[in-house]
């Protein structure tokens, strides 16, 4: 009897040992589109707009430069600030009439010019910008903005100049703000002098050349060295065990179906039905209406709070929760239904710690934050921001 | 290191307060479950075994009990564990059939991470050992055989956090 009891037990033993260990784990696999690695080491400039050290120092002086707009108080660093990851921190932007950086910015007399109606994105590694999850991209066509609307930095940066609430003010119109901000620029030695070297001849202030300028700059605004870059390229303690179980996380929760490859975006817009900002007093009805939004870059996510279109999540764990609520069916758009959202929604698990710290391994705070001193101008560096 | 010290202390302790009494030896057959699922998918069901050695003190309402034993957490897409457990605790006997525990121990956990992208796999081992803490309930059926119910929290410090794991075990238990 007792050695019958014992074998059997021996028995049961040796069976429970061969099931669980010919459970063996096969591991997470990731679709070739949705996978994710690290960022190149350099920069693919487009054929027509080669970088020399003369370009992107001219580039540099023109971002901080507020001869750009139209009150000659902003300039694109008054929202591209490297204090902020090259953001400004605020929920909706202000540009014209605003005085102020970051949390203290604020207009100077309020309701006269509105918001910028979308939070600012990040400008470091937007060199990037349009990569696939392979890893290729084309910077002449690269995307530009929530709802695509542009392609490449160089047309990008002529916009803002233009853009009323953004530079142009009540000075110009739009139909003339970029010619009058050349004939300033013409009007400036320093500058006739800088663009002649950089581009030749003695018609070298011209729009294109403006925004090849400034372009050039913005492709060396990068953030290449991540944790998750070194990971991947094979410094296995490079992240920690907690970003580790994120990044797994991340996967499985299909956070990597929108924000793949190494930029962690697919530079196409999803419907998410992110409310609008109050502020706005309309409703930001995104590419082409459909209330669909280009998919932002996690890279550098750390630095650049408040979140989403709107900068109404004040921290990761707000964009956690918000996509928590999506899972639970909520709307949380009136003008967007449940039914319409992007059915690669598929969070299951997403308020954890491990995410955010997943999250935090993406950000690289070593890319350059230098201000130049003065510029060309001669006008307050970076616009009205003290 | 400490906590190796920890343990082995305690095993000693456990075996020097035990020899002076009749010893009871069962086997535990453990279902675990993640408690945790809700929040972390990392891991879903596990199987494990336990021996345990245990000893009436005075009444024989109260007893001390030393278990070792194994579990292992199966495939969730990406993890699995393989862990050794000790746990020392004291039972009271409430009634003739019920029972209810209380043990300290740690965990020594061995989690495999495999993620398989296009290009490159990553394969990682993670070890740790993580201090526990048991609350369980039992019911004797007959005089040899058991079912137990039993939370075991598992504390990890990490980046200045103190991260709590929490599984739940359904046992099946046969005293020899
Ligand atoms: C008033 C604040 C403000 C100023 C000034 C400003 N920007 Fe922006 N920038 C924004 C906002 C807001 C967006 C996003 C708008 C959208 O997506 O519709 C943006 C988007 C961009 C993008 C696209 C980023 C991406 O990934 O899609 C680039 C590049 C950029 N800005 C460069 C510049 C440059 C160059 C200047 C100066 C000529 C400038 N910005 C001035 C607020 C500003
Ligand atoms: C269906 C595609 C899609 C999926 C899946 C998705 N996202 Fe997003 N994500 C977006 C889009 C689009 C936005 C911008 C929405 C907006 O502002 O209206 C966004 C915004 C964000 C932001 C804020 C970025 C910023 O700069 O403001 C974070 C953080 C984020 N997502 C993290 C995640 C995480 C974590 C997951 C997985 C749980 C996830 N996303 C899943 C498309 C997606």
């Amino acid at each position: 009897m007792t050695t019958l009891k014992t074998f059997s037990l021996f028995a049961s033993i040796l069976v429970f040992g061969t099931t669980v260990y010919s459970c063996q784990s096969n591991g997470l696999e990731v679709n070739p589109d949705e996978s994710i690695g690290a960022l190149p080491q350099a920069v693919i400039d487009p054929a027509d707009n080669p970088r020399t050290p003369e370009k992107v120092a001219l580039g540099k002086a023109l971002f901080y430069d507020p001869i750009l707009s139209g009150d000659k108080d902003v300039s694109c660093a008054t929202c591209h600030h490297p204090d902020f990851g090259y953001g400004d921190g605020l929920d909706l932007p202000i540009g014209v009439g605003g005085e102020g950086l970051g949390k203290s910015r604020r207009f100077r007399s309020p309701g006269a010019v509105p918001f910028t109606k979308r939070n600012t994105p990040t400008l470091l590694n937007v060199a990037f910008n349009g990569m696939n999850a392979h890893g290729q991209y084309n910077p002449a066509t690269a995307p530009m903005f929530y709802d695509l609307r542009t392609q490449s930095l160089e047309a990008q940066s002529l916009l803002p100049i233009a853009a009323f609430e953004e530079m142009r003010g009540h000075v110009f119109t739009e139909a003339n703000a970029i010619d009058s901000v050349l004939a300033r620029l013409r009007a400036i030695a320093t500058y006739r002098e800088s663009f002649r070297t950089v581009f030749g001849g003695n018609n070298a202030i011209t729009a294109q050349n403006l925004g090849k300028a400034i372009a050039a700059f913005e492709r060396t605004l990068v953030a290449n060295n991540a944790p998750f870059d070194r990971y991947r390229r094979g410094d296995a303690s490079a992240m920690t065990e907690a970003q580790k179980r994120g990044m797994v996380l991340f996967i499985q929760n299909g956070c990597n179906t929108c924000h793949s490859g190494p930029m962690f975006s697919d530079y196409k817009a999803h419907v998410l039905g992110v409310a609008d900002n109050e502020k706005l007093g309309f409703s930001d009805k995104g590419k082409d209406n459909t209330y669909a939004f280009r998919t932002p870059t996690l890279r550098n996510i750390a630095l650049t709070a408040p979140y989403m279109h709107n900068g109404k999540q004040q921290s990761l764990a707000d964009v956690l929760t918000f996509y928590d609520r999506v899972r639970d069916g909520e709307q949380l758009n009136a003008n967007v239904s449940v039914s319409q959202l992007d059915s690669l929604l598929r969070p299951r698990v997403t308020l954890s710690n491990d995410l955010i710290e997943f999250m935090h391994a993406l950000t690289d705070n070593s890319f350059d934050k230098s201000i130049p001193g003065q510029v060309p101008s001669g006008l307050p560096v970076g616009g009205r921001v003290q | 290191m400490k906590k190796h010290v920890f343990i082995c202390l305690l095993v000693v302790a456990s075996q020097s307060a035990l020899a002076q009494q009749p010893l009871r030896y069962t086997i535990w057959a453990d279902g675990v479950l993640n408690a945790q699922l809700p929040k972390s998918n990392l891991y879903g069901l596990g199987a494990g075994l336990r021996a345990e050695v245990s000893m009436s003190l005075r009444s024989t309402k109260n007893a001390f009990f030393t278990q070792v034993g194994y579990t292992r957490f199966f495939e969730k897409e990406a993890f699995t564990a393989n862990i050794g457990l000790l746990n020392v605790g004291y039972r009271y006997q409430v009634g003739r059939a019920f029972s209810a525990s209380l043990g300290v121990g740690a965990q020594y956990w061995r989690e495999r991470m495999r993620v398989r992208f296009p290009d490159y796999v990553i394969d990682e081992t993670f070890t740790n050992i993580l201090p526990s803490a048991t609350v369980g309930l039992g019911w004797r059926i007959k005089t040899r055989y058991h079912i137990g119910l039993e939370n075991r929290v598992l504390f990890k410090p990490e980046n200045g956090r103190l991260s709590i794991r929490d599984n739940v075990a359904l046992s099946l238990g046969y005293t020899l």
